[in-house]
């Protein structure tokens, strides 16, 4: 096996996003620090394949530093960001680099916190999600892991309030139909 | 707010902490655990989408900010360039690539095997984690350059891209059973000959390849690196 020295890290700075007096450079950490998980996790979701997220999350961060600039506020920093990602994803199709993903092929992670069922649940929603329609999965992603509420959803989208509302509320029935149809033991959420 | 309202509010946003929304739900003991459902589901759902994230994805977002911004950084300092260097250093091109046409590429694969040795030192975590690379995720990386595998290659630990120098690559750390060999395939970057990629913490040799150029990188084990390039060049298909 390899014995490679490993590099040292640099120090982070500027913790705070105050972005007077902070360089660009520190600001662009504080982003990446704040929201590269995140979006990390919204990319796997909306394209199934953790090469093709990190390859969207990297190329979403590289055109957040070119347009630094334009981010006039931090709490607009996660639309922002999303903005750009769904952008890339777009492009991906645009360039016909789109790939299909073997759902079956994924291998899903146990989670170690979780009891053998919880496990077995939480593997069955996964493929449950990724089986979802997009037009569904996506403003399913934004209020969970975006925290976005369902008016902000509309802006991002470019739907009306009614549209979205219509998609989370198929996305979760959808979810559990799926599920059911895995033959899940009945929990409480299904009765 | 009536029944119809709230099931449908519920079933939109469990998480719904609007005054009417709450009052709503206090308002019965059915209502209550309807809303109560809706929220284990949730809590599923929620631990579901919560997937691990590659724990150097910070690192590699700032060293890829940092590689663009030197790329840029080089490029502009071209552009104030005088015309008549321009056209001087233009003239001196051509007259090199005249002599290397005749000359054997050397130089070029020992820069490109440096290239390789010095990011090598900068990603050391691929050697680190064990991603369990299905083949799907190697043909999807490969078909972006015009590539797949025909057959499997072995345990795959970690996949990405990766910059070398000025090209992109993909990166791989197969597990063998002489230990962790690197895999660096540069379908961009060609070179005429092989040369051996020397350096105090392990060897390796970056060969030709049908397309552009692959470097394989192992402890100090010569037959490591030989069976690696051995199995990678009979089942990498090139279709473009």
């Amino acid at each position: 096996m390899f014995s490679i020295k490993k590099l040292s890290h640099r120090k982070k700075t500027a913790d705070t996003p105050v972005y007077e007096g902070v360089s660009r450079k520190n600001r662009f950490e504080t982003l990446v620090k704040a929201y590269s998980s995140d979006l990390y996790r919204f990319a796997y979701w909306l394209c199934g394949d953790h090469s093709i997220a990190d390859d969207l999350v990297q190329e979403t961060f590289l055109r957040a530093w070119k347009a630094l600039d334009k981010l006039e506020e931090e709490k607009k920093a996660k639309s922002w960001l999303i903005t750009i990602l769904r952008r890339e994803n777009a492009r991906r199709f645009e360039r016909k680099r789109f790939d299909l993903v073997d759902i079956d092929d994924h291998l899903i992670e146990d989670q170690w916190n979780l009891t053998p069922e919880q496990s077995l649940e939480n593997q069955q929603l996964h493929h449950a999600m990724l089986s979802l329609e997009i037009d569904y999965r996506e403003p399913l992603i934004m209020q969970t892991i975006g925290g976005f509420k369902t008016s902000e959803i509309a802006t991002l989208l470019g739907l009306n309030l009614n549209t979205v509302n219509t998609r989370l509320f198929r996305a979760r029935d959808q979810l559990k139909c799926k599920l059911e149809k895995q033959a899940l033991p009945v929990s409480r959420a299904m009765r | 707010m009536d029944d119809l309202e709230f099931r449908k509010r519920a079933s939109i946003d469990p998480n719904d902490q609007s005054a009417e929304f709450i009052e709503k739900t206090q308002q019965s003991k059915y209502n209550q655990r309807f809303v109560e459902q809706r929220l284990t589901f949730e809590r599923l759902l929620s631990t579901t989408l919560d997937i691990d994230v590659p724990e150097n994805l910070h690192d590699r977002i700032i060293l890829s900010q940092q590689l663009s911004e030197h790329k840029h950084h080089n490029r502009k300092m071209h552009k104030n360039t005088y015309w008549w260097l321009s056209a001087g250093l233009a003239a001196s091109l051509f007259i090199a690539l005249s002599i290397s046409l005749l000359l054997p590429d050397t130089m070029s694969a020992k820069e490109l095997a440096q290239q390789v040795a010095t990011h090598i030192h900068e990603d050391t975590h691929a050697l680190d984690v064990n991603m369990n690379v299905p083949k799907s995720n190697i043909d999807t990386m490969l078909a972006s350059y015009g590539g797949r595998l025909n057959g499997p290659i072995g345990h795959v630990s970690f996949l990405g891209r990766c910059i070398v120098g000025e090209h992109t690559g993909i990166h791989m750390v197969l597990d063998t059973e002489q230990g962790l060999v690197t895999v660096i395939i540069l379908p961009t970057q060609s070179i005429s000959q092989a040369s051996p990629l020397v350096d105090n913490q392990f060897n390796g040799v970056v060969y030709p390849s049908q397309k552009g150029s692959i470097a394989i990188i192992a402890d100090h084990s010569s037959r490591a690196i030989e069976e690696t390039h051995q199995r990678i060049e009979q089942n990498l298909n090139w279709i473009i």
